[in-house]
């Protein structure tokens, strides 16, 4: 009735006819053929119209240092988007994409030559793609699903009658949502710490894909072609969303900066669903939600550090206390109460998809949490739940942890040996009292604290807010005003768990104890690297404790005090927010990327993922070297790929080998082109892949990387239990709807 | 009729009064934890100028400075000897002027409003964590008991009140000398302004011969350190050897008025070149003064209890202008001394070179101006009482939550500055062998 009501208005049809029309034309310009344009390096004044292209070259370098360059010689910047792109070794094609932003004439591509070796170009051309015409229909469609929302609303409003609180409520979190972003409305990327690793890992992903592995595992594009097995260690679920961006023809700057609003829109979004839900009132989930997402640590995390992996994990962090605390307050008795492991099996799910060490973290404070309420932990209800939320996070994350474990369990790799990690002593970086009481953090990006102090330090703290929130409430138990309070409990869980992450993340608690005990207690400590990162989980239990300060509040006859209250904890959260990204973006360096090319390929971050002891710098593109014996007639290996071919020949008459330029991790295959038969692959020299070959041998020899038989079963595990989980979800919202609709007919 | 400012007993049940001790431990509690923020690092800013305190050097020590050597001597490391010394002074500090606010002020609010402004002044937190002056932070601390006594000497209306008052004038008096003579010396010339000011108040009951006590009496019980000190003055020993003297190390107005204070050094090529000091009012005292230069500017009713109060902030004010403006690099001591006789002028400029630095006038100020706020707390919540008994709550809140963001933006923002910009220093070991000889403090080094 109400959607018929809305179609019924002519502004509204004028309105779905004006978004057909230029989706139309989206449509149209996806059709349009490619035209290829072959040019000369270094050719000038080329003519181009504005769109996106691809600059493809084929060469053949014997050096390094050799680069490709397209800029507008009239207007430098502003118009043509591209950056560097270096010319490795060896014989490549290179397809650079290229956004110029108006008319031209002046354009030119360069190639120069870096001083030493050979450099052949073989081919350069400028190509014609329809990134422009997907990126017109991603904004003609997103553009259309903000305003006719908002159409909708303003009927429905107009019909039905929206309450002022609701509109308050989302106008401080669509406000909340915008501030959070500010560091992403630039035409740049804030030089965060890890800011290169994670752009990699997008376009790894792609990489992975074309390459023909799904999921993908070893990521080609790093290390000149080596390969990283990085979506092995870190999953690569929520990478998507950049990929998809840069799939439609977005830049990386771009693609970065979008993908940063929606995970700060996330984090609010579901914090206020969980925190409304919990405290059973939108103001206070709505001041919860604004406080959390912008609590100084996350806002640090997310910009300065470039801890996508963190930041994603801390969106769903609000759902594992959601989960948790429907499960251990709800009536074991309700009909409904053992569906109440599908929220608390998402947000695991969430955490594990997005950042490991949070679940290191999470882990502990859910073994204290089953300590604290062990009587509810053994109820026979709550217990078949708690069981049935494990087994169905286990078995739907199956796809991502047997590989995992496989290589945590069988391999050897930097992460956690201390010789081979950057980070040596955790203790080093153990937090000041001083750090969490501190206000003013803004531009700061050192994380170390020993032997550096506070000088220029990060943000670590929860942030003003928060704190404020936490010491009122440390106020009403000291006073004594919470004893007959209904949320008393919840109160002193989310206040003394503040309290524990506190402790944690000081350089009082013996974390150099701890890592020196050997064992996994060493291997834990040093994957874990920074006790900092506990402020993630205090950032989460200082919003709740913040939330029951209000609830409280709310309990008071005058309704003023907690509206001041909430507006105040708002305002502090806004104001230093306000603050902490104006000084990020005064000071903090930045970095404009445009194109996958430009980005370089050996930014493996800590290195964590490599194998025990790997050297990058002796890592050479196109570098096969044929064991004794062994002559080499030809190699292919495309970019980015980890598919090699070569055709070798055993002169010996003896076993030998020949390694490859591709990093060892175990799944990589060798076989015979002809034979199929099978050789056997180990890590060689520096842990390259390295073909063993039987006496005599001569062919030509498959290389690739093939996941491992059981990694395929727990694939399929995976997806079967999603499609029982997701037919479980479709059924309980028909069965929803039927009750909804028997009671209006009753 | 000058204005009491008497003590109303609040109406209140058991159960309330032992609350509000409990706020009041914890508010307290909050500041203690806050202003000492810098003493939870393994490090101290501003150390480089701690360690000649435990140098065993030729000088006077007042009994303040004791402590942190009778620490040392107790077996904790400088550093640490130091920052337990700071703990203990932020803790007086604190303690010293909410005792004194609260007692000279009823209300709720009013005394921490004051105590808050006091605490987290940006001269406090830069004598504390800049200057690393631990004279001047024990002067500090004792600076409002002065203020107290002079209150209860002027204000009470019996005698044991009167006495009440010069003792605990006597009390901060010899604090201050045991602390640092320079600021004492500052107090006893405000203090005379301020009989001068009260005109024929001082002339009444007891009050000249009281007064005479009290100073006779903080000047013999300061004898120890007082005695020592003018041997070293006549011997010529002075300050700071440098060529601005006095009359050239004063503050320039846009200094004093600067509304976010950094940490900011002669040698970085600032936009104001030329300072040596760097210590502006704060946002808090700027409001304040802005807040009561207004109240008198735009007079008062008819009341005669309001005129006594008019009247009370216009001396405060005299008081807090003459300090203020003593501290400007403008003005114009050396055409004032020339005209006063030779032996008079020579003996003012010697204490003008042992008080060192002009900015420290601004502690009268900072006193007072912290002082105005409680008042203005106390005449907010009159007011809320008055005429919205019902949101009387919420609008002493509203009072409080103005004072703590105003010092947030000053003090703390001051506070958070020193720290992200200084950089680490190995405490203590930062020690200059030679650099003591023409140190400040030699006078306070004992042998």
């Amino acid at each position: 009735m109400f959607w018929k009501m809305v179609w019924k208005k002519n502004s509204f049809r004028l309105l779905a006819a004006l978004e057909v029309i230029l989706l139309l034309v989206g449509v149209a310009g996806l059709m349009l053929p490619q035209k290829r344009q072959e040019i000369l390096p270094g050719q000038e004044n080329i003519s181009l119209n504005p769109g996106i292209y691809n600059v493809e070259i084929h060469y053949k370098a014997t050096a390094e240092g050799n680069q490709l360059n397209a800029y507008d010689t009239l207007h430098e910047t502003g118009t043509i988007l591209f950056g560097v792109v270096n010319l490795y070794t060896g014989d490549n094609v290179e397809e650079c994409q290229m956004w110029v932003l108006r008319s031209t004439d002046t354009a030119k591509v360069e190639v120069t030559y870096g001083g030493s070796g050979e450099l052949e170009i073989y081919e350069l051309s400028i190509v014609t793609t329809n990134c422009a015409a997907r990126i017109w229909i991603f904004l003609v469609f997103l553009g259309s699903v903000l305003i006719n929302g908002l159409f909708f609303l303003q009927a429905f409003d107009g019909r039905y009658g929206i309450s002022r609180e609701q509109k308050v409520v989302w106008g401080v979190l669509v406000a909340a949502g915008l501030l959070s972003c500010i560091p992403a409305m630039v035409n740049y990327n804030l030089w965060g710490d890890d800011w290169g690793f994670h752009l990699l890992r997008v376009e790894g992903l792609i990489s992975g894909l074309k390459d023909g592995q799904f999921p993908v595992r070893i990521q080609g594009n790093w290390l000149r072609g080596y390969g990283y097995a990085v979506s092995v260690f870190y999953s690569d679920m929520f990478m998507v969303v950049p990929m998809v961006f840069r799939l439609l023809g977005f830049t990386v700057r771009t693609s970065c900066c979008l993908f940063y609003m929606v995970i700060n829109l996330a984090t609010l979004l579901v914090a206020y669903h969980c925190l409304k839900r919990v405290c059973k009132d939108r103001a206070i989930g709505c001041v919860g939600a604004v406080m959390y997402t912008l609590s100084a640590y996350r806002m640090h995390n997310l910009f300065m550090r470039s801890a996508v992996g963190e930041s994603l994990a801390m969106v769903f962090l609000p759902l594992v206390f959601y989960g948790f605390y429907r499960i251990f307050t709800e009536d074991v008795h309700d009909r409904k109460y053992g569906q109440n492991w599908m929220v608390l099996t998402l947000g695991l799910t969430g955490i594990i998809q997005s950042h490991v060490l949070t679940c290191e973290m999470l882990a502990l404070a859910i073994l204290i949490l089953c300590a604290v309420l062990i009587k509810k932990v053994f109820r026979k209800e709550t217990f078949l739940v708690l069981v049935k939320t494990v087994v169905v996070t286990l078995l739907l994350n199956l796809w991502y942890l047997v590989p995992f474990l496989d290589y945590m369990l069988t391999g050897k790799f930097n992460v956690g040996h201390p010789e081979t990690m950057t980070i040596k002593e955790v203790s080093d970086y153990g937090l000041y009292l001083t750090h969490l009481l501190f206000s003013f953090y803004g531009q700061g990006t050192q994380g170390k604290i020993e032997g550096i102090g506070m000088g220029n330090t990060g943000a670590f703290s929860v942030g003003a807010a928060l704190l404020i929130g936490f010491l009122g409430w440390l106020y009403l138990e000291w006073t004594g005003k919470v004893k007959e309070f209904k949320y008393r409990g919840l109160g002193r869980l989310s206040f003394w768990y503040t309290c524990l992450f506190f402790v944690l993340v000081l350089d009082i608690f013996p974390w150099a104890q701890i890592q020196h005990l050997e064992g996994a207690a060493q291997m834990l400590t040093l994957s874990l690297q920074f006790p900092w990162r506990f402020l993630s989980l205090a950032s989460l239990s200082a919003s709740v404790t913040a939330c029951v300060f209000l609830l409280y509040m709310k309990q008071h006859p005058k309704k003023e005090v907690f509206v001041s209250w909430a507006v105040l904890l708002v305002a502090v959260s806004l104001f230093f927010n306000a603050y902490q990204s104006n000084m990020q973006l005064q000071s903090r360096g930045f970095a404009r990327v445009y194109n996958k090319q430009s980005m370089g390929t050996i930014y493996v971050s800590n290195g964590e993922y490599l194998p025990y002891q790997a050297d990058i710098s002796l890592m050479q593109c196109d570098l096969v070297m044929p064991g004794a014996g062994v002559e080499m007639s030809g190699s292919i290996k495309g970019q980015d790929t980890l598919h090699m071919e070569l055709t070798v020949q055993s002169i010996k008459d003896q076993e030998s080998y020949v390694e490859l330029p591709i990093l060892y991790y175990k799944g990589y295959v060798a076989k015979d082109a002809d034979t199929g038969q099978r050789l056997e692959v180990e890590a060689g020299d520096n842990s390259v892949v390295r073909v063993l070959l039987p006496a005599n041998y001569s062919g030509t020899i498959l290389v690739y990387f093939g996941s491992l038989w059981y990694w395929r079963v727990a694939e399929v595990i995976s997806l079967v239990t999603l499609s029982v989980v997701l037919w479980q979800i479709g059924h309980k919202v028909r069965r929803k709807r039927r009750e909804k609709v028997a009671v209006v007919e009753k | 009729m000058v204005w009491r400012i008497e003590r109303v007993p609040l109406r209140v049940a058991q159960g309330e009064v032992s609350m509000n001790k409990k706020s009041k431990i914890f508010s307290l509690g909050l500041m203690i934890l806050f202003l000492s923020m810098p003493l939870y690092m393994s490090y101290l800013p501003a150390s480089q100028e701690l360690g000649i305190y435990f140098q065993d050097t030729p000088g006077i020590r007042g009994f303040f400075l004791w402590i942190p050597q009778w620490l040392v001597w107790a077996g904790l490391g400088q550093q640490a000897a130091s920052k337990l010394y700071l703990f203990i002074m932020n803790v007086l500090t604190c303690l010293i002027s909410y005792g004194c606010f609260d007692k000279m002020v009823s209300g709720k609010v009013s005394a921490l409003a004051g105590s808050i402004c006091y605490s987290f002044s940006v001269y406090s937190i830069y004598i504390r964590y800049d200057a690393g002056s631990m004279g001047e932070m024990a002067a500090y601390a004792m600076l409002p008991l002065c203020l107290y006594g002079f209150y209860g000497v002027y204000t009470s209306q019996q005698r044991q009140g009167i006495w009440k008052g010069i003792g605990w004038m006597m009390a901060g008096g010899v604090g201050l000398i045991y602390a640092h003579i320079p600021v004492a010396l500052i107090v006893l010339a405000f203090l005379i302004l301020g009989c001068i000011l009260m005109g024929k108040k001082s002339l009444q009951r007891m009050r000249p011969l009281v007064l005479t006590m009290g100073l006779g009496g903080s000047v013999l019980l300061g004898l120890p350190v007082l005695v020592p000190y003018m041997q070293a003055v006549s011997n010529g020993i002075f300050y700071i050897h440098d060529n601005e003297l006095f009359t050239g190390r004063g503050l320039e107005i846009a200094e004093l008025l600067t509304a976010f204070p950094v940490k900011v050094t002669a040698m970085e090529g600032n936009i104001i070149e030329g300072m040596v000091s760097y210590v502006p009012l704060g946002l808090p005292a700027v409001v304040s003064l802005v807040v009561y230069v207004a109240g008198v500017c735009l007079g008062a009713t008819s009341t005669d209890d309001r005129k006594g109060k008019i009247k009370l902030m216009k001396r405060l004010l005299i008081i807090v202008g003459v300090s203020i403006m003593l501290s400007f690099r403008i003005f114009p001591w050396n055409t004032l001394l020339a005209r006063l006789p030779g032996s008079v002028g020579g003996g003012i400029r010697t204490g003008l070179e042992h008080i060192g630095y002009p900015h420290r006038f601004l502690l009268i100020a900072i006193l007072l101006l912290a002082f105005l706020a409680t008042l203005l707390g106390q005449r907010v919540e009159e007011w809320a009482t008055e005429k919205h008994g019902e949101h009387k709550e919420l609008i002493l809140g509203a009072f409080l939550g103005i004072v703590i963001a105003l010092n947030v933006f000053s003090g703390v923002y001051y506070m958070n500055n020193l720290l992200y910009m200084m950089p680490m220093e190995d405490s203590i070991t930062a020690i200059r062998d030679s650099w003591w000889l023409e140190s400040e403090y030699l006078l306070y080094i004992s042998k």
